[in-house]
């Protein structure tokens, strides 16, 4: 699905200005993101081996509060901050 | 070449044979990503049906549950040639399967998936009644028929599918189709059909390694999306303007689906151990990030 939207389709297009794709889909695309990591702290309590209040779930819960607020916010500034300190965090995790 | 050994360095006859059998399994699991994805990409020319949709879920799990089983199976593919190209029948199938439920997304025009749906019906239930009759088949000459009644069930489904027109009852057919799926998988986590037997065949090939291969598969799938992106975003540089934020988003998803496949290795256990969180796990992830 993130895939999918991110990238366009560029088939019989003219010119694609990729910021303005990008922000046409961003409340669709942080929706998915959010709905993807709520599940994500689901998951590992079914495969057993997870708890709930953990250091990584609460990075999940963050995460998907996060996704779920910046679909609503269009300020490119924020939107370039946002993904530099989510891609450092997941990096150095 | 009779006396040749059937482990080289540690490396077993069934795991070279079974690595060509994922990679093509594989191969049809991500024609229903790619799928799923040109429905997508092509949503302003689909008109959206819930009953094609969810025929395509189903025929994929049950794709998933083929590989789940195919674990017992593989043990036959090393005793002859003939046994590894029955047992790569299941693939071609499957792939006719996904070629009679996906259109053709280069032609122009609106895509009604009601009409697709129906009119391809005939030949899409006629190849899942053959993969049933095919896996029936198989399951008797290798007297793994642990789980018939379900085969028998699908191939009345499927032929009821095929010539039955009605639009009310194809709804009920799905319900069915749901149903069964559901109790399938059940049944089988609570170990009503699991047939005996160890975590590993011939101490050769485990089903942990079994089922590491098909997701690893799907996830590379996964992966190349992001590089054909880049490559279309590199073809077209011309018509499209660049956005570092864009970009970056691009490669954050990477990173996620890498970190995803990193720690997903501590679930491996009991995935292996549970069809239900094996469908979750492969799909869940892949589902978002594809």
């Amino acid at each position: 699905m993130l895939t999918v939207i991110l990238f366009p389709n560029l088939i019989d297009r003219e010119i694609i200005v990729l910021y303005e794709h990008f922000n046409s889909n961003m409340l669709l695309f942080f929706t998915i993101m959010s709905i993807y990591f709520a599940l994500s702290i689901l998951l590992p309590l079914i495969g057993g081996e997870g708890v709930l209040l953990s250091n990584e779930n609460g990075f999940r819960l963050f995460g998907s509060i996060l996704a779920l607020a910046s679909a609503f916010i269009k300020k490119k500034w924020y939107h370039g901050v946002l993904v530099i300190s989510v891609s450092k965090k997941t990096h150095l995790n | 070449m009779e006396d040749f050994p059937d482990i080289i360095k540690g490396y077993s006859k069934v795991e070279y044979l079974i690595t060509f059998g994922a990679i093509i399994f594989g191969f049809v699991a991500a024609e229903y990503f790619n799928g799923w994805g040109q429905l997508w990409r092509n949503r302003k020319r689909v008109k959206f049906s819930w009953i094609y949709f969810a025929y395509t879920v189903i025929a994929f799990f049950v794709l998933v549950v083929v590989w789940w089983n195919f674990w017992l199976q593989s043990q036959y593919i090393e005793k002859s040639i003939i046994h590894f190209h029955l047992l790569l029948g299941y693939p071609v199938i499957y792939y006719l399967i996904s070629v009679f439920l996906f259109p053709d997304f280069s032609s122009y025009g609106l895509i009604d998936l009601s009409n697709f749906f129906f009119r391809q019906k005939k030949k899409f239930f006629l190849a899942v009644a053959l993969f049933f009759v095919f896996d029936s088949f198989n399951a008797m000459a290798y007297g793994d028929d642990f789980d018939g009644g379900f085969r028998v069930i699908g191939i009345v489904i499927s032929l009821c599918g095929a010539f039955i027109d009605n639009t009310n009852f194809h709804k009920f057919l799905l319900a069915v189709s749901v149903l069964a799926v559901i109790i399938y998988v059940v049944a089988l986590d609570l170990g009503y059909m699991v047939p005996e037997g160890s975590d590993t065949l011939n101490n050769q090939y485990s089903k942990v390694e079994h089922l590491t291969v098909f997701i690893s598969l799907l996830y590379g799938f996964v992966a190349a999306e992001f590089f054909m992106g880049w490559g279309s975003m590199i073809r077209n540089s011309k018509k499209i303007q660049f956005s570092w934020i864009h970009f970056l988003w691009s490669i954050f998803l990477l990173a996620l689906l890498i970190d995803i496949w990193w720690s997903g290795r501590t679930q491996l256990e009991f995935i292996s151990s549970h069809l239900s969180a094996f469908l979750l796990f492969l799909a869940i992830p892949l589902f978002f990030i594809c």
